[in-house]
Order: structure tokens, then C-alpha cells, then sequence
């Protein structure tokens, strides 16, 4: 069972993605990690994370802040990819 | 009109920010005070209240250095927003001039694109302009001219060194690792003073 969590970097609002939503967001995520280099750091600019994306599996839980709705940062190990599934993230944050 | 001889500039500033050193260096000399600010509003106004001492003195600029988005720049956010109004309203009973300097004074809201709106059909939905309206001026009340600035766009340096540079767009790294962090709507390349949007409280 996986369950995600997408909250606003100040913690509200928080959504919980269901089913259909989860498995977009999953395909998304396995197929930029699998096809698309990762660079490392956070944005050198003044930027704020829009949202923080927790996912919660049997093994473990990651964690991913989400930057100018396009930039996806694995919180623990710093490695960014360009994530423009971002938008919709937003989209459902902020409906 | 009351005295106020001594206008008080303050640099707020998240501590993990890149020119932090050169701010702390520089603020001085361009008669700020400026001190380490981690989003807690309570101190901050704490801070603010222990330099307003006198009779004499009044808040003219406020400057919040910090990471922005829309929604956010250092621990303000939308959720936050009539909490910091609400704060940043109470110096009134302070200082000259009730706290804030006449006829009017600034905050200056010092991270990417927080003049620009969250919801690109809708342009008053900035983080900057919504705490304007959570100071809005009432003569009864809140008697006190205050102009709210966000950025309007990717944003360098500061307001207090003047040497602020905005960029629609803002990319980092050479292909195929780079990231591209797209314009938000309204944003513009610009420098200096351009490189804001006012929002009055009036």
C-alpha cells in the first residue's frame, strides 16, 4: 500500500493523492528518474519550495520538495529533475 | 505630526541564504540593522519593539530576505498572512507615530516572484499583496500608509543594497542536467526599483 502526501511547504493545505492520482504521479516520477539525468542542489536562486510530496511505502517513506511547480528535489539526497507533472501537483494543492 | 528624527531600517534575513554574509557586512553602512529572521513572526516583532525605544523612533522599511514563491517568502505565507498582519499592525502602540513612520513606509518582500500571482487567472492572489490587505488602512483604526513589495520575478540581492536583479525566467545548470524554473505570469527582467510591485494598504 502507497500513500502520498502533498503539503503546501507551510503545511496547509495537505491533500492525500487517491488511487488514480497516486498512480499518475508514480508512473511520472519512475519514468523522469529512469530517463532523465539528475543534477544535484538546490535552486542557487532565492526560490521557496511550493510543496513538500511524501510518499509512504511498505519499505520506507522519500520525500520530495517540489520548486517553481517544475523542479523536483529528493529531499535527502539533494538530486533534481525537471518535473513539469508539478503543475497538476499544484492544480490539485490549490484546486 | 509627530517627531520621528530616527527612522528605523530593518533587514530580516534567513540565515542559509547565499549573500547573508554580505548583507550582515554591508547593512551598516546603509544605516539597516539586520539580523537572522527564521520565519517566527513573534520574534520578529520582539526584535522590532526592542529597537523602537524611544519616542523618537518609527519603523520606515522592512525588508523580509528570504527563499519566495507566490504563496510564501520566509515563514509568510497565505496561511499565515492575518497572523502577520495582525503582528505587524500591533507596533502601533509603539514609538513615534504609533510605530510606523508617516506618511508612509515599506516592506519589502525579498524572495522570487512574490509580487506575482499564485493563480494565473486570477492577478491578487500574491503573498505580497495579500498582506497588504491584512494591514489595510482604516483611519480609526490602523492610521498608517504602508506599501508591500514583491518581486516580479527570479530574484537576487536586496532592496537595502539596491542591487536587486529579476529574471522571467531562471535556469541552472547545461543540458541535458539543467532545470528550468518557467516565468510565472506578470514577470519581467528588470533591475533595481523595477523589479517590484507595489501593493498599498489604501
Amino acid at each position: 500500500m502507497t500513500t502520498i502526501k502533498v503539503r503546501a511547504y507551510s503545511g496547509t493545505p495537505t491533500i492525500t493523492l487517491d488511487a488514480g492520482q497516486s498512480k499518475l504521479f508514480r508512473d511520472e516520477l519512475k519514468r523522469v528518474r529512469k530517463f532523465y539525468p539528475a543534477s544535484k542542489g538546490l535552486p542557487a536562486a532565492k526560490i521557496g519550495p511550493d510543496c513538500v510530496i511524501t510518499i509512504r511505502t511498505g519499505r520506507g517513506t522519500s520525500e520530495y520538495q517540489l520548486f517553481s511547480r517544475a523542479v523536483l528535489v529528493e529531499t535527502r539526497t539533494k538530486k533534481k529533475w525537471q518535473f513539469y507533472f508539478g503543475l497538476l501537483l499544484m492544480e490539485w494543492l490549490y484546486p | 505630526m509627530a517627531n520621528c528624527s530616527e527612522q528605523i531600517k530593518i533587514i530580516a534575513m534567513e540565515k542559509r541564504m547565499p549573500d547573508w554574509d554580505r548583507v550582515l557586512t554591508t547593512a551598516r553602512g546603509r544605516g539597516y540593522f539586520a539580523f537572522e529572521f527564521d520565519g517566527d513572526i513573534i520574534d520578529l516583532i520582539t526584535k522590532i519593539r526592542a529597537l523602537l525605544d524611544s519616542p523618537t523612533k518609527c519603523l520606515r522599511i522592512l525588508e523580509i530576505d528570504g527563499h519566495g514563491t507566490p504563496l510564501s517568502c520566509n515563514g509568510l505565507d497565505l496561511s499565515t498572512v492575518p497572523i502577520w498582519g495582525q503582528q505587524l499592525m500591533t507596533l502601533a502602540p509603539l514609538g513615534c507615530a504609533r510605530g510606523w513612520c508617516e506618511p508612509e513606509c515599506s516592506i519589502y518582500l525579498s524572495g522570487c516572484n512574490t509580487g506575482l500571482s499564485h493563480i494565473p487567472m486570477d492577478p491578487n492572489t500574491s503573498v505580497a499583496q495579500q498582506l497588504a490587505e491584512a494591514m489595510r488602512f482604516n483611519p480609526a483604526t490602523f492610521n498608517h500608509h504602508i506599501t508591500v513589495y514583491g518581486s516580479k520575478g527570479y530574484l537576487s540581492g536586496t532592496n537595502m543594497n539596491g542591487d536587486e536583479v529579476t529574471e522571467r525566467e531562471y535556469s541552472e545548470g547545461i543540458w541535458p542536467f539543467s532545470t528550468d524554473h518557467p516565468a510565472k505570469k506578470g514577470a519581467s527582467d528588470a533591475t533595481g526599483s523595477k523589479c517590484w510591485l507595489p501593493y498599498r494598504n489604501w
